[in-house]
């Protein structure tokens, strides 16, 4: 009784959607318990038409997997359910650039069709209003999030010590600036300073000394003309004669000083005499040590230092002077090993390949550097 | 009914099973060459010198088989103009001659089999 | 003693620049085998206990004057070919001629090792040195570039598209980062307060070309049409650069102030209006340009109309994005802006 029921009332629908009830054939015999199993329908199924008008958050489509896929201005949900992301109307479309695909779009104007012209710039609803109240407009721009709030008092903290880090530096500048250059007053000093911590800055983040001068000054420059042109705090002509007057000052101190491969304050030296001051160095450096494979005192290791920080070496020229010079591991020639009696040897333990043993090898203090 | 391959393997089986799995993964794998810049660079033009020998030596080849090809056709075309006859004759389909055995790719070793002594033409059945 | 007996050690026709500069690694490249032992191993221990393949060094010799008769070849139809250009002046004679020029020395091992491990340092002059590097290009920038901009949807937001030619760099060294920055990458306000520095990297011959820099923001929030418009942040025109000097910074501004004809115009986007990406374009001119038809306004700017009008060709492009920190509001008051807008958090 219950098959024929089954027959006729749904006969019709057997014959459209027989993938649905595929399972008849694999059911078992009447009876069965797990024949009565069935869930309440799941209200699948478009809840919004083409070229309906809907809100922002609206469902559009709820499905089982991606049958019609999220297009322009909509989005996809955990059961992909997709919901309108901007207020508009729905557009049912396919795109060419994806054969494959249905797609639901949302469109701003009501004439539109999808997908855009694919060249074309896209439309775009900023969708966000002016907060007008200056109370709320100052409340929302101090607004922070937690985790802004947990790291913002480090962020402060850090904040301050490079700031007096740089203070200090500027005052320090400061200080010593008089020493190289003379007849500055107390206005130029000030300038002076700013101008030396900034080349610092710019030397220690991997700039050359004239990279560091030229970008000072570009950047006083800069900030001159936009106090000129931008914030219109300075006329044009005084403009001009900051601009001179700065150029003029950074002449004169770039003229006497300089900063050397360590930063420090130093007189200054043009190409042809710090190539001249090079030549003198290395000659004292191979008089002071005329074989650097024999240990060296240490007044004699003193002075050679003393000679390779001159001012006139880069950091690189320093390291390579220091390889060629101070080896801070002297090779193993007969004076410099020893034996198991000798006083402050230094022992090593070494592979040795030939024989297929390790070797101990005893060395004297001489033979290393510190 | 099922049995999985591996399952029935005592422990000690096993364990040599996979130490030769790992030793011929090695060997499946070329070495990685560890080379210096320079012998890199010696490396990559020995590797390129090759290529382009084996492109040159290619290349002669196919000229000359081009060539071949083309004195063929040339020597079919005159025969075609000098006499007809001739030509038909020598274009004309012989029972069972599909495509002559004995013409094969040139290549520079001699096939396995030299010569197929008793070989018969297939005869067609209609 | 060297292996090159052929066109590869003379330099009477060839650039200097086709040689290794170092002579001790030039020396161990031009040996069967290793003299002097692997130069380009620093380390003492790994120099010790390097080994050369076996059978190298008879190899080598052989392959190197195989290649160098190769190039020995080529080299003489080079020569036709120069007869031939100077008689007639085609593009096609050019582009062959430049063909021939890059397949003589590819293979050349000194050349090789220079455009493999001396890459930005290499003579862009040289044909051969470009093909390297646009190579090079090929297998990663230019498709990070593309990648970015298609992503971004800077294309086709701001222009429709674009088929890349040169490779772009970009820092900001007037505030001190001297690192090339990846294309959408987010930066701070405070790095991006002073123009930054290019590097337009041609692969083609360009002795003296002109070229066109726009920067666009397209997200300038615009109320009143509830939308988005583009703002011009930073102009400039008929920039000249070549194969050799690439780089468009402070130095050469401050040598030719009339390039610029929009100043740079620090990104300070309000709170609230999301990432901004800041597109920079690169055009090539056809001409030099002397004025434009219409005044260059920097709010509600149409890129494409621009480019338009003035018939530039885009051929390169960068990308970075902004957003609001707290430090906008410092950038603003540099630049005389005024306070910003504050939008609400929330989308109607």
């Amino acid at each position: 009784m219950f098959n024929s029921f089954k027959a006729s009332a749904f006969g019709r629908f057997t014959r459209q959607f027989r993938l649905s009830f595929v399972r008849e054939a694999h059911k078992k015999a009447g009876g069965s318990k797990t024949h009565m199993q069935d869930s309440a329908g799941k209200r699948l199924g478009p809840k919004k038409h083409e070229g309906q008008e809907v809100k922002r958050g609206q469902i559009i489509m709820r499905q089982r997997g991606t049958n019609w896929y999220p297009g322009t201005n909509v989005g996809i949900g955990k059961d992909h359910t997709l919901f309108a992301l901007e207020p508009g109307y729905v557009r049912y479309y396919l795109d060419p650039f994806h054969p494959k695909r249905k797609f639901i779009g949302i469109v701003l104007g009501k004439e539109d069709r999808l997908p855009y012209e694919h060249f074309a710039a896209t439309h775009r609803r900023l969708g966000r209003r002016v907060i007008k109240n200056t109370v709320a407009s100052q409340r929302e721009e101090e607004y922070m999030s937690r985790k802004e709030q947990l790291i913002m008092p480090d962020i402060m903290k850090e904040k301050q010590a490079r700031d007096q880090k740089r203070a200090g530096k500027v005052a320090k500048f400061q200080n010593d600036l008089p020493k190289f250059v003379g007849d500055l007053s107390t206005e130029e000093l000030a300038i002076a300073a700013q101008r030396m911590n900034a080349i610092d800055g710019f030397m220690r983040g991997g700039k050359s000394l004239e990279d560091g001068r030229f970008y000072a000054t570009y950047n006083y420059n800069y900030e001159t003309d936009l106090s000129c042109r931008a914030r219109k705090e300075i006329s044009e002509a005084e403009l001009e004669s900051r601009k001179q007057e700065y150029a003029e000052l950074a002449k004169k101190v770039d003229d006497k000083v300089m900063l050397d491969a360590r930063f420090q304050l130093c007189k200054y030296l043009d190409a042809q005499q710090r190539e001249e001051r090079k030549k003198q160095d290395i000659e004292q450096l191979k008089t002071l040590i005329p074989d650097a494979n024999k240990p060296v005192d240490k007044r004699v290791r003193e002075k050679a230092m003393e000679l390779i920080d001159d001012s006139c070496f880069s950091l690189s020229e320093q390291i390579h002077l220091k390889r060629r010079f101070l080896k801070p591991v002297l090779p193993e020639s007969e004076e410099l090993l020893g034996d198991d009696k000798t006083k402050h040897a230094i022992v090593i333990s070494r592979m040795n390949y030939d024989t297929r043993r390790v070797d101990t090898i005893y060395r004297k203090k001489e033979g290393f550097l510190k | 009914m099922f049995s999985r391959s591996k399952a029935g393997l005592n422990p000690e089986a096993q364990k040599v099973v996979t130490q030769l799995s790992v030793m011929s993964a090695g060997r499946k794998m070329p070495k990685m060459l560890k080379l210096c810049n320079e012998d890199y660079i010696k490396h990559k033009t020995i590797m390129k010198a090759w290529s382009v020998k084996r492109k040159q030596e290619k290349e002669a080849e196919e000229r000359s088989i081009k060539k071949q090809y083309r004195s063929i056709r040339e020597a079919f075309e005159d025969l075609k103009l000098a006499s007809p006859k001739l030509f038909e004759k020598a274009n004309e389909h012989e029972y069972g001659k599909r495509f002559p055995l004995e013409m094969r790719i040139p290549t520079e070793y001699p096939p396995r089999q030299i010569w197929y002594y008793d070989y018969v033409p297939r005869k067609r059945n209609d | 003693m060297s292996l090159s007996k052929g066109i590869w050690s003379t330099f009477n026709r060839r650039s200097p620049s086709l040689a290794l500069r170092n002579k001790k690694l030039q020396k161990a490249l031009l040996s069967p085998n290793l003299p002097e032992g692997p130069f380009s191993l620093k380390k003492r221990s790994s120099k010790i206990r390097y080994i050369s393949p076996t059978g190298m060094d008879e190899i080598y010799p052989l392959a190197y004057q195989f290649l160098e008769k190769q190039s020995a070849d080529v080299y003489k139809k080079i020569e036709n070919m120069e007869k031939k250009c100077n008689v007639e002046q085609s593009d096609e004679l050019k582009r062959t001629l430049t063909k021939l020029q890059v397949e003589a020395e590819e293979n050349n091992p000194e050349v090789v090792y220079n455009a493999m491990f001396g890459s930005n340092l290499v003579d862009r002059t040289q044909p051969v040195y470009r093909h390297y590097l646009e190579q090079k290009w090929k297998d990663y920038g230019r498709m990070l570039i593309m990648q970015r901009l298609e992503s971004l949807a800077v294309i086709p937001d701001t222009l429709p598209t674009l088929e890349p030619q040169v490779e772009v760099k970009m820092k900001f060294p007037c505030n001190n980062v001297e690192r090339w920055i990846e294309p959408g990458d987010i930066l701070s306000s405070n790095v991006t307060s002073r123009p930054p520095m290019l590097e337009v990297i041609e692969f083609e011959e360009c002795k003296r070309g002109l070229y066109t820099v726009l920067v666009v923001d397209p997200d300038s929030p615009d109320v009143e049409n509830d939308s988005y418009s583009t703002t011009l942040h930073w102009g400039l025109k008929n920039v000249e650069l070549s194969n050799q000097d690439g780089i468009i910074d402070a130095r050469k501004l401050v040598k030719n102030p009339d390039c610029e004809f929009a100043s740079y115009l620090a990104p300070t986007p309000e709170k609230n209006t999301g990432k901004h990406r800041f597109s920079v374009w690169i055009f090539r001119q056809k001409k030099e340009i002397d004025g434009f038809r219409e005044p260059v306004g920097r709010e509600r700017f149409d890129i494409r109309k621009f480019t338009a009008d003035n018939e530039l060709h885009a051929v390169g492009a960068h990308v970075w994005r902004s957003i609001w920190d707290r430090n906008v509001n410092n950038v603003r008051k540099m630049y005389g802006m005024g306070e910003g807008r504050v939008f609400a958090r929330e989308k109607v």
